[in-house]
């Protein structure tokens, strides 16, 4: 089979153009969070149907608490992230989004720990309802996490410029989100 | 360092060791071989330890689409690149090779959709046809057991709604033309397309496999707890609708963007084409709906696997029903919706007249997409208390007034005007023909004291189908008709074509209509038997179910003969003022080496002169 190697014809982008491909983005990166939006909500709307306002005894407030104060720190750090980069810092941009996959990474598998050994029984309203969200939480967050990744390596690799910065700001602010959705799920999973 | 946009041109060639299908194909085996076999055999056995397991085949089976889609181009073209390792060959073959990998061009990508949609559509058909073949007696005689009739049926629906009604004109149509018609030269994701394209022949066969893993009886509607009763195959139409589902919101945002944020000059917002509009509401309802039924799809799969009791009667057993038709009933606006919209694309230049009150076109899409929100329930009315019915009723019923602006745009162009019965617009007429029926049935169907008494009769089948394929198909063939000098450079036969029309309305409204009557008689849906006082009518329905079966195929194989070996035609036979036409038929080729800019409405047939020049390139 024969392939066709291609030759990249190189032109600046005049202001317009650079504005419209800003636009385009990030528009666009509004609209695919609108969409990852909604899973969340039918869980919020799942976990009132099933168990109403209803938290168990058992819950493990502590594990809940930390998974919850590591999610946010690691919000807290892929902002540094997004703002270093902003200003043009790509090393300060790698180690705060190291920092943040750390953080990510502890606090999904300690989520991932507690969907495992779940403190209540599962065949309940609310043990099927935590499941559900909590797994939900733990694959979106893994999807994030290689986003970050990705970002990171490709920070390395490339270093930054106009376009790229793009690119890399929205890892972070995707990372961002998934923080954002992930601490709702836990205040209507462990106090609502 | 300053931005840069880049432009590619093609070079030399060479060779690369494996074709992308093939080795995607061995990707995907690899991956479902390894995460079965550790699932099954490692990680959690069963007794007896049977090679297939329910987890081993839903988790083996997502390992499957993961090979698949590295395989066929992922790897080199997002995976690498998200990483920073850039391969600067793009591997792209030349010729009908393009058309089997990973392609950025949005035009085979839109060739893609529309192949695989056709593929999927004659599956579909197929298993309509042998329903209907079971359908002549009124006892068992072909199927031997009702859960294969029924497993049938739902891979029936099930292909046609989720790879045909939503894919064939927003991912076919809708990636050829919109960047075309917007004057880019691209859409604004081209990654997005040409890799979510892959994911619709792995749902298609997904869904039309899952009697492999045994029965389903639900239909495509997946219900819970009624699929408890089943054996295993509702896990692939679970898994093969996400993946279809996947494909339909990546294509919806990748539109999204390239309606809003690639135009070209002069294209301002009340200049955007019908079709475009069209697109832009599907998608947005797409992008609001398809992550909800995904994720009722996940609670169905989990309630299964691990299982969880959230649909069964100790959970909430309604829940499904209202989680699935919050989706369901957007859905079939989904369908339909692009078809209004190329309705009002279409007539225009037909009739050689302006499009008339355009505006309260795109007020009619827009309010249907957000009625489309409010009706679900009435799906559910025999669940229902008299006081939760009302509001249902009431929307689903307000919900026909924007649908017929759309009529009063299309009745309004064609009044008076010079009209050319040519086979695009005999086909649009037949479709407003079909819609209108059906949007009528829909009426009584809304008022719950009659739907009581036809909710699950052939009525609502026949109602359902005037809908789906009086608006989209009808309008689906229109418009390959209409556009396929733009897709080839050739045209159809006119006779044929007419000849084609006609038999599809014949084999079409004579199967469909007979529904009603057989609805009202007493005829269930979801049973292969029925009493014996059916059979007449379900002969004769049977007869030109058959008939318009062999019509598709023949409008199939003229479309195809006109492609390859039709009568060549200039580069703009309708003579049509959108920019589309613009451009060189081959899809191989650049849409605008210079971009267009807009200096007019591309419906204004009483203006002479053009709605877009191409300016002269600056040296």
């Amino acid at each position: 089979m024969e392939v066709v190697h291609s030759n990249q014809v190189v032109r600046p982008a005049t202001h317009v153009e650079q504005e419209l491909e800003t636009r385009k983005v990030f528009g666009s990166f509004v609209l695919f969070l609108f969409g990852m939006s909604v899973p969340y909500f039918l869980m919020i709307n799942v976990r009132f149907i099933m168990a109403a306002g209803f938290v168990p005894s058992s819950s493990d407030q502590t594990t809940g608490a930390i998974e919850a104060i590591l999610t946010l720190i690691s919000g807290l750090t892929a902002w540094a992230a997004i703002r270093a980069i902003r200003g043009g810092n790509t090393s300060a941009y790698r180690v705060n989004l190291g920092l943040t996959l750390v953080l990510g990474w502890v606090s999904t598998l300690m989520m991932a720990w507690e969907w495992w050994y779940h403190p209540f029984d599962a065949m309940s309203h609310y043990g099927e309802t935590f499941l559900s969200t909590v797994g939900l939480v733990v694959v979106m967050n893994l999807s994030g996490l290689l986003t970050l990744w990705a970002s990171r390596a490709r920070a390395k690799r490339l270093g930054s410029d106009q376009a790229l910065v793009k690119g890399y700001r929205l890892a972070g602010m995707y990372w961002i989100f998934l923080v954002v959705a992930a601490l709702v799920m836990y205040i209507e999973l462990y106090f609502a | 360092m300053a931005s840069v946009i880049t432009e590619t041109v093609p070079q030399q060639s060479r060779r690369q060791p494996l074709p992308p299908v093939v080795r995607g194909l061995i990707w995907a085996t690899i991956g479902f071989l390894v995460v079965n076999v550790l699932m099954s055999y490692v990680l959690d056995p069963l007794a007896g330890h049977p090679f297939i397991t329910n987890s081993s085949v839903v988790l083996g089976w997502f390992a499957a689409v993961v090979g698949w889609m590295l395989g066929v181009g992922a790897w080199e073209e997002i995976v690498l690149p998200s990483f920073g390792i850039v391969d600067r060959s793009v591997v792209t073959g030349t010729g009908w090779r393009q058309y089997f990998a990973m392609s950025l061009n949005h035009k085979v990508v839109g060739i893609q959709y529309l192949v695989a949609s056709t593929g999927g559509f004659f599956i579909a058909g197929l298993a309509a046809m042998l329903m209907r073949l079971e359908l002549m007696s009124p006892t068992m005689w072909l199927f031997p057991y009702p859960g294969q009739y029924l497993t049938t049926v739902g891979i029936h629906g099930t292909i046609m709604m989720f790879s045909v009604g939503t894919v064939a004109l927003v991912g076919g149509l809708g990636n050829y033309l919109i960047p075309q018609m917007i004057g880019s030269n691209s859409s604004a994701f081209p990654k997005v397309s040409s890799i979510s394209v892959w994911l619709v022949p792995v749902g298609i066969l997904t869904v039309a496999f899952s009697p492999l893993l045994g029965q389903w009886t639900t239909g495509w509607r997946g219900y819970e707890p009624l699929a408890q009763n089943d054996a295993n195959g509702i896990l692939f139409y679970y898994l093969g609708v996400f993946a279809l589902t996947m494909s339909s919101f990546m294509v919806s945002l990748n539109l999204t963007a390239t309606v809003l944020f690639k135009r070209t000059k002069g294209m301002t917002w009340n200049r955007i084409p019908m079709f475009a509009w069209g697109m832009l509401v599907v998608s947005l309802l797409n992008i609001i709906w398809l992550p909800e039924i995904q994720m009722t799809f996940v609670l169905g799969l989990l309630d299964r696997l691990v299982p969880l009791p959230f649909f069964t009667a100790v959970g909430s057993n309604l829940t499904y029903l209202e989680l699935f038709w919050l989706f369901g009933h957007p859905e079939v606006y989904i369908v339909v919706l692009p078809a209004l919209a190329l309705w009002m694309e279409i007539m225009p230049v037909m009739v050689r007249k302006p499009l008339f009150a355009r505006e309260w076109g795109v007020i009619g899409v827009i309010f249907v997409m957000l009625l489309s929100g409010f009706v679900w329930a009435h799906h559910m009315f025999t669940n229902m208390t008299y006081a939760e019915e009302l509001p249902f009723s009431f929307f689903t019923e307000m919900i026909s007034i924007p649908t017929g602006l759309a009529y009063m745009v299309v009745i309004g162009t064609i009044w008076r005007s010079n009209f050319k019965l040519t086979v695009p617009s005999l086909l649009i007429l037949m479709s407003m023909f079909n819609f209108l029926i059906g949007g009528m049935t829909g009426v009584f169907n809304a008022d719950p004291v009659v739907d009581l008494q036809l909710h699950d009769t052939f009525w609502v089948v026949g109602h359902f189908h005037f809908t789906i394929i009086g608006g989209m198909v009808f309008t689906w063939l229109a418009a390959m008709y209409y556009w396929l000098p733009k897709f080839s450079g050739r045209t159809y036969n006119p006779k044929l074509g007419v000849l084609g029309a006609i038999w599809i309305f014949i084999g079409f409204d004579g199967a469909f209509s007979l529904m009603f009557l057989v609805g009202m008689e007493g005829m269930n849906r979801w049973v292969p038997v029925y009493p014996s006082y059916l059979q007449p009518l379900n002969i004769a329905i049977s007869i030109f179910a058959f008939i318009l079966g062999v019509g598709f195929l023949f409008n199939l194989l003229h479309i195809w003969w006109a492609m390859k070996s039709g009568p060549k035609v200039e580069a703009n036979p309708w003579k049509s003022k959108s920019l589309e036409w613009m451009t060189e038929s081959n899809p191989l080729t650049e849409n605008f080496p210079v971009a267009p800019v807009v200096i007019g409405g591309t419906y204004d047939y009483d203006v002479d002169g053009v709605a877009a020049i191409i300016p002269d390139p600056v040296s």
